[in-house]
């Protein structure tokens, strides 16, 4: 368990270079900090949080009470931006001049260098509309949905996270636990290279999915006429199939 | 969308503002009633975030016990509505009260949001304007990027599809989340009703809950997080505008290049904006170090935290609650933990207490949390 700890401290810390700096400013702030409030909330709080943290028998209560990936959060109740940028504020507010501006610059740039930008991660895109979901979920969900009921559709890979957070009346046989879990039959014949309509079809009908959305580009082995999939609609990189064997009762809703 | 932004500003801003009163010492108090005795920008903060800590408690308050008897989400929005009303009415009250002891000619400002005080403190000079400049440079991207940045966050397909389910069925944690279908209550997740809050925020604006949580709230969030740290650092640098203008651009270089790892507060701050979690990391846990710095400032100095400080705490506390499970734990041990720091450093055993007690209502969301796995 301690090693999960320590391993789980590490994945915390990424390239650890931010660590080190919260760890020299807690050293500096313990030597020059005069101040006891400052010193109890950004030294000696910190130092307790972090002794608890490794400490062995912590480690086994928190991790025999709850999930061992979460033990990483006892880390949020280390100040380490309050730390860090407070030290450089007072080592900087001791200077004057161009003594001030380089170390002000240099602190900066020292952040830049041993951290990296939140918005340089590969999952950020530009937003395609105020919901954040890609506008062909928005575009797929408008066209299936019907008044009074919800429908089940089967979505490809990449549209699972973003289909339920939009519409909340468009049900799927599977979600984002089948990524995880990989082991849904009718997701993983959905994830084929080549879709075999022999196999994805009786498994989407027996999840009672009336419409089927595959990509425009998907191979197809069979046609899909022969087997009552018909082209519902369709988007830029999408094709929406409706299952005409599978019944859907639209509700009177008492209008003209 | 106008009155949308509007009914937010309102829900989001003004309401906790108002509520919010009730924590501040009113001006001519000083710090005897109020744990909080800063002026102009400082003062109007400090309201929103203690306003709204306390209209998290509440709702963390109404809600789950309405989850557990599995009522409808429209009673929890009613009844909420009704505390919020009571807690502006309050604060108003509290307030008037006040104003009109007053002689007439002091009333003019006297509600503590006025700015004349910088005036006597003097303009600030090339470098601060400049550091400040940067300041609100560093802020107007994060916020701009909340709004115009998609990111692919797995867990948002949990939260974001649980507010879009209550606002549109009514009911609360009864469907699962990834696929919508029906499903038995789901206790573990139903005491941190964070995602019920912002189907809540959405009913009330009449936006869609996706737009809530990815775009609206994360731009509020974003702001009182900061806000948060402009408080923490105007305590720690009274009066110096420079000094502050700079403790405020590493904190934002700090949350911008937090991007080292996926589990860091920072990076939350960012990318998981409208999480619980998110709130907790970046929001509570920042607040109850606020109050433990204003809370040992006082014993520093000789004085007695009063009710309301405790109150605050406590609140505060039952806010880590709703954001997450482990909130409770987190704040409880947070508090602890600096408690007992700041106990023996002061020689001040009696602060122990009033912590302890703070502490009841999240042990026992922890007990119930065991109790109902």
């Amino acid at each position: 368990m301690w090693e999960n700890a320590i391993l789980i401290f590490q994945k915390y810390m990424g390239t650890g270079l931010l660590v080190i700096w919260f760890l020299v400013a807690l050293v500096y702030l313990f030597l020059c900090e005069k101040d006891k409030v400052k010193r109890v909330l950004f030294v000696y709080a910190p130092v307790m949080v972090l002794l608890l943290y490794f400490n062995p028998l912590f480690i086994r209560i928190f991790m025999g009470m709850t999930e061992s990936e979460i033990y990483f959060r006892i880390c949020w109740l280390l100040p380490v931006t309050v730390v860090i940028a407070y030290a450089a504020v007072q080592v900087w507010g001791s200077m004057k001049g161009r003594g001030a501006l380089c170390f002000g610059a240099a602190s900066i740039l020292l952040v830049v260098v041993s951290g990296k930008l939140v918005y340089s991660s590969p999952l950020y895109s530009r937003a395609e509309n105020l919901y954040h979901v890609p506008a062909d979920v928005v575009e797929i969900c408008d066209a299936i949905q019907v008044p009074g009921r919800e429908v089940m559709a089967v979505f490809p890979y990449e549209m699972l996270l973003y289909v339920r957070q939009y519409s909340p009346v468009v049900c799927m046989p599977y979600g984002r636990e089948a990524i995880m879990e990989g082991d849904h039959a009718l997701y993983l014949a959905m994830g084929r290279a080549v879709l075999d309509l022999e196999e994805l079809v009786p498994l989407s009908r027996e999840a009672g999915c009336h419409y089927v959305i595959l990509r425009a580009d998907a191979d197809l082995e069979g046609k899909t006429e022969d087997y009552g999939w018909m082209v519902y609609g369709s988007t830029k990189g999408y094709v929406i199939y409706r299952d005409t064997q599978v019944e859907l009762v639209i509700p009177d809703m008492g209008g003209n | 969308m106008v009155v949308q932004i509007l009914i937010l500003l309102l829900s989001a801003v003004m309401i906790p503002v108002a509520a919010g009163g009730i924590f501040t010492g009113l001006p001519g108090e000083g710090r005897k009633k109020g744990i909080f005795d800063g002026k102009g920008w400082s003062r109007l903060l400090f309201r929103w975030v203690a306003g709204q800590m306390c209209l998290w408690a509440g709702f963390q308050a109404i809600c789950v016990p309405f989850i557990l008897q599995g009522r409808n989400f429209g009673d929890v929005v009613n009844l909420f509505l009704a505390y919020g009303a009571a807690l502006i009415l309050l604060s108003l009250a509290r307030e008037i009260r006040y104003l009109a002891s007053l002689p007439g000619k002091v009333k003019k400002g006297a509600m503590g949001i006025s700015w004349k005080h910088k005036k006597r403190e003097g303009k600030p000079d090339k470098i601060a304007r400049m550091l400040w400049c940067c300041a609100a440079c560093l802020l107007l991207l994060q916020l701009v990027a909340a709004c115009f940045l998609a990111y692919e966050e797995g867990d948002d397909a949990f939260y974001v599809a649980i507010s879009t389910s209550t606002v549109d069925a009514d009911t609360m944690y009864q469907k699962l989340p990834y696929t919508g279908g029906s499903s038995e209550l789901d206790a573990r997740h139903a005491l941190a009703p964070f995602p019920i809050w912002v189907a809540f925020m959405a009913r009330l604006t009449g936006m869609h809950p996706a737009t809530m949580a990815q775009v609206a709230l994360p731009v509020v969030l974003i702001g009182m997080g900061y806000g948060i740290f402009y408080l923490l650092g105007s305590r720690l640098y009274k009066g110096d505008g420079r000094k502050l203008a700079f403790f405020l651009i590493m904190v934002e270089c700090l949350v911008l290049f937090g991007g080292y790892s996926t589990y860091s507060a920072e990076n939350f701050l960012l990318v998981r904006t409208a999480q619980g979690k998110a709130v907790l990391a970046s929001i509570v846990i920042p607040f109850l170090l606020l109050l433990f710095y204003l809370l040992l400032e006082r014993q520093k100095e000789g004085g007695r935290a009063g009710a309301g400080c405790w109150s605050l705490f406590a609140l505060t506390m039952v806010a880590g609650c709703l954001c997450s499970t482990l909130g409770s734990f987190l704040t409880c041990l947070l508090v602890g933990v600096a408690g007992l720091c700041g106990a023996v450093c002061f020689r001040r055993w009696k602060i122990l207490l009033p912590l302890a007690g703070c502490c009841v209502i999240p042990l026992g969301m922890v007990f119930l949390y065991f109790w109902l796995r």
